[in-house]
């Protein structure tokens, strides 16, 4: 019987996620939109203004198809990581997950996909250049 | 992957908590400039703020299963998490 609940909450679960892939505009718009002095801003659910004007104006951008506002903290990036060279202690070994993976001058890199989904963004140097990666 | 420099200076980047098209805005700590992947272009584009209508130059990154990816570049570093 608990396997049958954990079995439902999951099925609950997913079934709330797949309704917010399905309709991604409900209920995730329909944020204020402060137009003054011939600017536009967006204020996201922490009460943060953004300003969008050139975003509207000029790239074309539909201030109602802006989506979550969870705000600037929500999704912290990573600072300057450091990595597992091969043969060291917690280097993967054979494994199916996917991975972001870059060059520069010979040298690679390579970053777990499942990791970067709940930062969005590593802020690094690589070699001589300052770098963000990005999913 | 982009680059995070402009102008001299080296720009901190993160989720601004806004997404678009499905598609996260990012923005810069620095100046709270806003950073967007256009459709059909290569690079980040500010589309608000300081540094408005500027790039970020895009570099090549590849996303694949860490099998092949290793067996073709078996001196690979990998991302150390949690830090």
């Amino acid at each position: 019987m608990k396997f049958f609940k954990t079995i439902m909450i999951f099925a609950a679960a997913v079934m709330v996620f797949g309704c917010e892939q399905e309709s991604p505009n409900e209920p995730f718009g329909g944020f204020p939109i402060i137009r003054t002095d011939g600017k536009i801003l967006i204020e996201d659910q922490t009460g943060k203004r953004w300003d969008i004007t050139e975003a509207v104006n000029k790239y074309g951008f539909d201030p109602e198809k802006f989506q979550f506002g969870v705000g600037p903290n929500a999704i912290p990036p990573i600072m300057n990581p450091r990595f597992y060279n091969p043969g060291e202690t917690g280097y993967p070994g054979n494994g199916n997950f996917q991975v972001i993976g870059y060059e520069r001058n010979g040298e690679t890199r390579a970053y777990s996909l499942n990791k970067m989904v709940s930062h969005e963004v590593a802020n690094e140097v690589f070699q001589d250049q300052q770098i963000a990666v990005a999913y | 992957m982009y680059s995070r420099e402009i102008d001299g200076e080296v720009l901190t980047l993160s989720a601004s908590g806004w997404t678009y098209n499905n598609t996260f805005v990012l923005y810069d700590y620095e100046t709270e400039s806003l950073w967007y992947h256009l459709q059909g272009t290569d690079g980040l584009t500010c589309i608000s703020g300081f540094y408005a209508d500027r790039k970020l130059e895009e570099f090549s990154s590849v996303l694949m299963r860490w099998n092949d990816w290793v067996d073709l570049n078996p001196d690979s570093k990998f991302l150390k998490y949690p830090q």
